[in-house]
């Protein structure tokens, strides 16, 4: 992808924000104030101030040289992101926060070192997660009695 | 002066020693990791703060910061890769004198001159905050409004080299600020009915994910495969009082430079030590050893690095405005416990106020102390794999993210924030101009509606008191010089483009 393609994708992701953030300020609007400007005055301002910006931005991308944009290990991120959403449904689901962790740990481990993972790799990955949750139970669930539902 | 009167021994608790103490563990552990900073530092340690006392917690979180600047200079000195971006003036002589086999008194230097740049900066604080804070009471909502506005035109200004893409920053910060109940009206206002919006998005959701968990993906991306390797050889960071008389007058500017740098709302340690070093290199009598492993060039950005830290909290505790998003996780930090930093906080609660001064400088002491003895230890924790430093990284992140609130809604904020910040990032978004932009804006926002309410809806009232011009005054001038400074950067471009 090249900077100028991602920068027009953003600009325009920017710029659909600041339309719905304008169109929900109209709904505050509309209700009664008391105070001189009411509620709705400085979302309105920032939202069309928004757009402008959105629009002297893409005028200088339009014009500006566009380079490759390098984003490393795609694969590896998009498992951090979607093993991340997995930790934090099961956890807000299922429970078992120290159980979840651990297991968590040891998947993003796993992903990691897929291309050159051995038995014995796995069994540090999950020796290193048992210690990483049992700790964490030590720091946060005994210590500081916090509670993880 | 009331300061005098603070009964010192009383910091000496169990509580404060043992937080200082954490807070500058990881601070150095942090700092040393190359590409994490005080940001992430103090992050993973606020959900211990929930249950700690207000002074232990923040001198912590102090301690952290102040650690984490000199932690940041030994992955410089020992690889020659920056702990973070307050350590890169560091690499070039640091690095330099490691490879001449004296990484041990690159370390020293690096380690004295942080400790003095630190207590500089406490100073600066200790010295700056109270008259500060004395001329804030006087202040009233037009003052502040403005206030609010130059640290936006500051940060706009300063934190990013695409302007007009750090104003796109901060607008959508002060947009984001706005989610929440209206306090003039009780009107929801963006909150979709989700009772998780209606005190406003999590600052500290936000700031974790912009900072924490975008650097999770950096890593990804970036460092996944890296393991640092350290030498073998035990290091002494032991300085001789010639040595240290030698490298006085560049400890001396670096901390001065910093002190005042920090100051600005936007700019922080990393051009505080450039600007050290530069001007470090212009005094010296020996510019051209510069690079080649002077004493000098690392004395004079590790001691700015460090007095930033001083300087950095005097807005934060007499104004209530953080400068950086480190100060910011710190104010976090203070609203954990219910306290309000700024001028009220100076006359309601001075124990605690002059406890964070003497705190600032025991805890600087502590990290001289706690460098000397186990400078040798972090150096090794370089040799973590990141396969596993990632992972430890971003759980304990989340864990701070919970902690905070005790919900889930928290954690997806997060990750879908610290997904986007990795993005914009690499596209030149300031993210430190959005998040201060996303404090100042119920601060703007209410000082502007309460100001038009005493003035009866007359904009006058931001002209005519003297505090207000006097402000307007300052902001002229920011405007102006960095108007003069893009105007001379394009002329530059344009001479070069011409040779």
């Amino acid at each position: 992808m090249t900077t100028k393609l991602a920068n027009t994708i953003t600009l325009v992701c920017i710029a659909l924000f600041g339309l719905v953030y304008l169109y929900y300020t109209r709904e505050i609007a509309a209700l009664p104030s008391t105070d001189a400007i009411g509620p709705a005055y400085l979302p309105a301002a920032l939202g069309i101030l928004l757009l402008v910006f959105c629009a002297i931005a893409a005028v200088r991308e339009y014009r500006a040289e566009s380079t490759h944009l390098v984003i490393e290990h795609k694969t590896e991120i998009a498992l951090t992101a979607i093993f991340t959403a997995i930790y934090f449904a099961a956890w807000q689901y299922i429970g078992y926060f120290y159980v979840m962790t651990g297991t968590f740990f040891v998947a993003l481990v796993v992903a990691y070192t897929r291309k050159s993972l051995t038995p014995r790799s796995v069994g540090f990955a999950v020796l290193y997660g048992i210690i990483f949750a049992v700790s964490l139970y030590a720091i946060f669930g005994w210590a500081l009695e916090t509670n993880f539902v | 002066m009331d300061f005098f009167s603070f009964d010192v021994l009383s910091l000496f608790s169990l509580t404060n020693i043992l937080a200082m103490l954490l807070g500058t563990f990881v601070g150095l552990v942090i700092g040393v990791l190359p590409g994490m900073g005080a940001t992430i530092a103090i992050v993973l340690l606020l959900p211990l703060t929930y249950s700690m006392t207000p002074l232990a917690s923040i001198l912590m979180l102090i301690s952290a910061y102040q650690g984490s600047e000199y932690g940041g200079s030994i992955s410089s000195i020992v690889l020659g890769i920056p702990g973070g971006p307050a350590a890169v003036a560091t690499v070039l002589d640091g690095n330099a004198m490691a490879r001449k086999d004296m990484a041990g008194k690159a370390l020293a230097y690096s380690l004295v001159s942080s400790t003095v740049g630190g207590l500089i900066g406490g100073l600066v604080l200790l010295f700056l905050s109270v008259p500060l804070a004395r001329l804030a009471v006087r202040f009233s909502d037009p003052e502040f409004c403005l206030i609010g506005v130059l640290g936006l035109i500051a940060v706009a200004a300063l934190s990013s080299a695409d302007g007009v893409k750090s104003t796109i920053s901060v607008l959508m910060g002060l947009m984001l600020g706005t989610v929440g109940l209206d306090v003039f009206t009780g009107i929801q206002r963006f909150t979709f009915n989700q009772l998780e919006l209606m005190d406003g998005i999590s600052m500290i959701a936000l700031l974790t994910g912009m900072f924490a968990l975008s650097e999770v993906f950096a890593m990804v991306s970036e460092d996944l495969e890296r393991r640092y390797s350290t030498g073998k050889t035990k290091v002494s960071t032991h300085l001789t009082w010639q040595e240290f008389k030698n490298t006085f007058r560049s400890t001396m500017l670096g901390s001065v430079i910093g002190s005042v740098v920090g100051l600005f709302p936007g700019m922080g340690a990393g051009p505080a030590s450039w600007f050290a070093y530069i001007q470090a290199k212009r005094q010296s009598k020996n510019p051209e050893s510069f690079g080649k492993g002077n004493p000098d060039g690392i004395t004079a950005p590790e001691a700015a690095n460090n007095a930033v830290v001083g300087g950095a909290l005097v807005p934060l505790l007499a104004l209530g405005i953080p400068g950086s998003p480190a100060t910011a996780i710190v104010l976090g930090a203070f609203i954990i416990h219910g306290i309000e930093p700024g001028p009220n906080l100076f006359r309601g609660d001075t124990d605690l106020v002059y406890g964070i001064f003497y705190g600032y400088m025991l805890a600087t002491v502590l990290m001289y102390v706690a460098g000397r003895l186990v400078t040798n230890m972090f150096a090794r924790s370089l040799t973590i794999p990141n396969i596993y430093l990632i992972p430890i990284i971003l759980i304990l992140s989340i864990v701070g993210v919970y902690a905070s609130q005790a919900l889930h809604f928290n954690l997806w904020f997060a990750l879908v924030v610290g997904i986007i910040s990795f993005f914009v990032k690499k596209l030149h978004y300031s993210l430190p101009s959005f998040v201060l932009a996303f404090i100042l804006s119920p601060i703007i926002e209410e000082s502007l509606r309460r100001s038009l309410v005493l003035s009866d809806g007359s904009y006058s009232i931001f002209v005519t008191r003297p505090y207000s011009i006097a402000i307007l005054v300052v902001m002229a001038l920011f405007v102006g010089s960095a108007g003069w400074r893009m105007y001379k950067d394009r002329t530059l471009r344009a001479v070069s483009a011409e040779q």
